[in-house]
């Protein structure tokens, strides 16, 4: 009753949980350009999921997973598996094998003790929008379904419709069975297993990272991200890495909150130009808000609205940022769905930006304020 | 040539205790004369002699080589001798134009008339103050422009300032320093008492420092500078502790937990969708010219000030949203506010020491008993004045009696005493003499050291830059930047301040 009223005043009022503020952008997570300056690029067409297995780096980009070489500053890539649609995550064990999921629910695993396997989707299972996937040890697997209502090319709209079908499973490849250790999350699309057996999952449309421990009710680690989490990766020296593939604007979040105008956008408005986060920057005039970026004096603000961001994040053990990579309103590389770090290199995928990225961290200063 | 002022061997002593002795001073006409020392080294009192706000003990002070001893401000006045007083002298009630001819008002004033005059007499001086704007809802700043620009008015031949300069923006002080040029021009004779020993290094011909009442060096400012003049203020040199990062060797702090997230908090016009964070184990100097909204964020997050009642924003204090109507929850959420205008809002000044810092451990009295036990306020009196080296002859001295410097620290030890995790520092060395900055900052330092969150909001870029870990910079009610002191130049933050 109490929380009927304060929801109540709170929607009066536009405080609390209903309130129209976003956080800031400062800290550990202060805009720069470094993703933008980065020299080291590799022109494709919207790379998605990067991964590290035995020493290999591999990426996914529509119906195919490609492997990235990098040697004495030069950086190619080249096709190693095709399948029959595309390809929406992929994971690898510590033996080297690799575990793809496809768009139509079903994972492939190639190598290792497992080779050649193939899971359908199961009934109840998560059979669509898998957004991401993590082997948990050589015979278990960890999967993240986005929403079990959209697939994974419609999460716009499973974002403008407050999804939270989202779920988190946990496959027996030798059993062949799964079973559900987290569900009614909000778009979950990142999950990496901690050393003491727990889960850790980015929540994308609350904004915040979860561990979930065998059994227990999730945690909340990191919360009040300016942006939507997506995929993690461990960081060499310890700790994780973050992509967040958009930012939150106050625009976005009133809109999320105006139901009526939400359900009429989407029926009149063709989606590109939808009031949402986008993974690529500005194209169109059309675009309701790209043009927000200002400059005065020559230089570009720091509070220029924009729909789409080039971020990663760096985090703690203990799940803290550290410091960040960005691209910023008036850059292209955004959409950022996925990242690597190895040796002194972070390796990110700008699916909007139709880019690999590779920055040399030891040219990039350590410490942020 | 005969000076416009000569005082000899002046001595003022209040019961007993010299506050200057044996001082020997002189005023050449067209002259601006700096006179510095520490707080309590004798300067207001020196000037207030001259003023007519108290009369000399003994000595003599010559006026054009006339004895004179005024026994009131206002004979003074008569004789060409006017004082803009630190503390302002305005009457809130009235608007800037009334203030400005209080005194001078006809049997039948016509008001669009004295407005008008007002209008142009303030925009001669550039000062951007509204003539028709009451006094009460004045800050600080322009409050001090309207008492300069009525000394001013008045024609004198000799005004004296005393820190004209303590509350201004950079710009503001561009155009009082090309003020008291024109003045001089005019053959006015002007004493500037000022902390900020650049300025007086700039604009003086003559300085006069002071220490412990009595007069240590008159020298034209030619000759010194700013190591020479600290050394002899304070009998040892302070420039390496006050703002020299790299002298002192502290480093630049790294991250704490957070603590404050402040998300698209707006307040009228003041303060417009701005968004910040603070986290334990830093300072974070906020940078900003004075109406930027540093003041009234800092306001808002320790209750003393409300937010918008409609989409006013959030804070999340450790990530629980905070809103409070009143200080006192904010104080027991551990949130203390030391408060730029310390003589309003900062303590009870005809209370002890004992009893101001008591006053602030009753805000975090849980158990709200009404019996305060004596030995239990003065053992946490003591505790505090020994940890803050709060200078007084003991606990019971009342605050009027301090110096700026200890009244500063009485106001720090009654938000320290309710022992909170953030502490927001709003303009904490100003009007402080030297010694006391030093203090100010080391104590600052040792608070992130412990773990505290710091915020500090300060007008002084020398400042922002040596103590901050990170640096804010306010705009037009928002924060537009951040910075890391590292790397970042004072032209910068200047830059990000005003554009």
């Amino acid at each position: 009753m109490i929380s009927a009223i304060r929801r109540a005043v709170d929607a009066f009022r536009g405080s609390g949980s209903v309130s129209v503020t976003i956080p800031t952008m400062d800290g550990a997570l202060r805009p720069n350009s470094i993703l933008e300056d980065a020299p080291l690029s590799l022109t494709r067409s919207a790379p998605d999921n990067l991964i590290g297995v035995n020493g290999e780096m591999l990426f996914s980009e529509g119906a195919t997973v490609c492997a990235l070489a990098y040697s004495a500053g030069v950086i190619g890539a080249s096709v190693k598996h095709r399948f029959s649609t595309k390809v929406v995550a992929l994971a690898g064990s510590a033996s080297g094998s690799v575990a793809v999921a496809l768009a139509d629910g079903a994972v492939q695993i190639k190598g290792g003790q497992f080779d050649g396997a193939q899971l359908a989707a199961p009934d109840g299972g998560p059979g669509r929008n898998i957004s991401a996937i993590a082997y948990k040890d050589e015979g278990v697997l960890l999967l993240c379904q986005g929403s079990a209502v959209y697939g994974s090319d419609a999460w716009q709209r499973d974002l403008l419709q407050r999804g939270a079908t989202g779920s988190v499973w946990r496959v027996d490849l030798a059993k062949r069975e799964s079973h559900c250790i987290a569900k009614g999350l909000a778009y979950p699309c990142g999950i990496m297993p901690t050393a003491d057996g727990a889960v850790v999952v980015s929540e994308a449309w609350r904004h915040r990272l979860l561990r979930i421990a065998d059994g227990g009710k999730p945690v909340v680690v990191l919360d009040q991200l300016p942006g939507y989490p997506c995929r993690l990766s461990s960081s060499p020296g310890g700790g994780w890495w973050l992509s967040v593939f958009a930012p939150r604007n106050q625009l976005v979040e009133f809109v999320l909150r105006e139901k009526q105008f939400r359900e009429r956008m989407m029926v009149a408005v063709r989606p590109e130009h939808w009031i949402v986060p986008t993974l690529t920057p500005a194209g169109s005039f059309m675009e309701p808000l790209q043009g927000g970026e200002l400059r005065q004096l020559g230089k570009l603000k720091p509070w220029a609205p924009t729909r789409s961001h080039g971020l990663a994040v760096q985090l703690d053990s203990d799940f803290q940022p550290i410091r960040s990579v960005h691209s910023r309103a008036n850059g292209r590389r955004h959409g950022v769905t996925s990242c690597l770090a190895r040796e002194n290199m972070l390796w990110l995928t700008s699916r909007g930006g139709n880019a690999i990225v590779g920055i040399d961290l030891s040219t990039v200063c350590e410490d942020q304020p | 040539m005969t000076p416009l002022v000569e005082m000899r061997k002046v001595t003022k002593e209040y019961r007993g205790v010299a506050a200057v002795k044996d001082i020997d001073f002189t005023l050449m006409e067209g002259e601006v004369h700096g006179l510095v020392g520490e707080n309590g080294a004798g300067k207001s009192t020196l000037t207030k002699l001259l003023a007519g706000v108290t009369v000399a003990t003994s000595g003599t002070i010559l006026l054009q080589g006339e004895t004179v001893s005024f026994s009131t401000p206002a004979e003074a006045v008569g004789r060409g001798v006017a004082m803009v007083f630190q503390e302002t002298s305005l009457v809130p009630s009235m608007t800037v134009a009334q203030n400005l001819y209080l005194g001078d008002e006809r049997f039948f004033n016509q008001l669009r008339r004295l407005y008008n005059s007002a209008q142009q007499f303030l925009q001669t001086l550039n000062f951007e103050v509204d003539p028709w704007a009451m006094v009460s809802t004045l800050g600080a700043a322009k409050k001090q422009m309207v008492e300069i620009a009525r000394a001013v008015r008045q024609n004198v031949k000799v005004i004296i300032f005393d820190e004209p300069t303590a509350a201004l923006t950079p710009e503001e002080k561009g155009h009082f320093f090309s003020l008291v040029a024109r003045l001089k021009l005019r053959g006015v004779s002007v004493i500037f008492i000022s902390h900020a020993l650049e300025e007086a290094l700039a604009i003086a011909d003559r300085i006069t420092i002071l220490r412990d009442g009595q007069r240590v060096r008159t020298d034209d400012a030619k000759n010194l500078d700013r190591e020479l003049i600290i050394r002899a203020m304070v009998g040892r040199s302070l420039t390496g502790e006050l703002y020299s990062r790299n002298e002192t060797g502290a480093a630049t702090r790294s991250r704490g937990r957070k603590v404050l997230s402040v998300q698209n908090l707006s307040m009228g016009k003041a303060v417009r969708n701005t968004s910040f964070s603070i986290f334990a184990g830093q300072i974070t100097g906020v940078f900003g010219l004075i109406g930027s909204g540093r003041t009234e964020a800092a306001k808002i997050i320790a209750g003393v000030l409300k937010r918008n009642f409609f989409y006013g924003g959030e804070i999340l204090l450790e990530g629980k949203p905070i809103r409070y109507r009143v200080p006192r929850p904010a104080i027991l959420d551990g949130i203390a506010y030391v408060t730029e205008d310390r003589k309003v809002e900062g303590y009870f000044e005809t209370m002890s020491i004992a009893e101001n810092i008591q006053m602030g451990n009753l805000a975090v009295n849980r158990k709200r008993s009404v019996v305060v036990r004596m030995g239990e306020m003065q053992e946490l009196a003591s505790h505090w004045q020994k940890a803050l080296s709060i200078r007084a002859i003991n606990g019971n001295a009342r605050v009027v009696e301090l110096s700026g410097g200890n009244q500063q620290k009485v106001v720090i030890a009654k938000s320290l005493v309710q022992l909170p995790k953030l502490v927001i520092f709003d303009e904490p060395t100003r009007g402080v003499d030297v010694g006391a900055i030093a203090e100010i900052h080391h104590l600052m330092h040792e608070l992130a050291s412990q773990g505290l969150a710091v915020m500090m909001i300060s007008s002084y870029l020398p400042e922002v830059m040596n103590v901050s870990d990170r640096i804010l910079i306010c705009r037009q009610g928002r924060i537009v930047e951040e910075f890391s002191p590292n790397g970042a130049t004072e032209e910068e933050l200047m830059y990000a301040a005003v554009h």
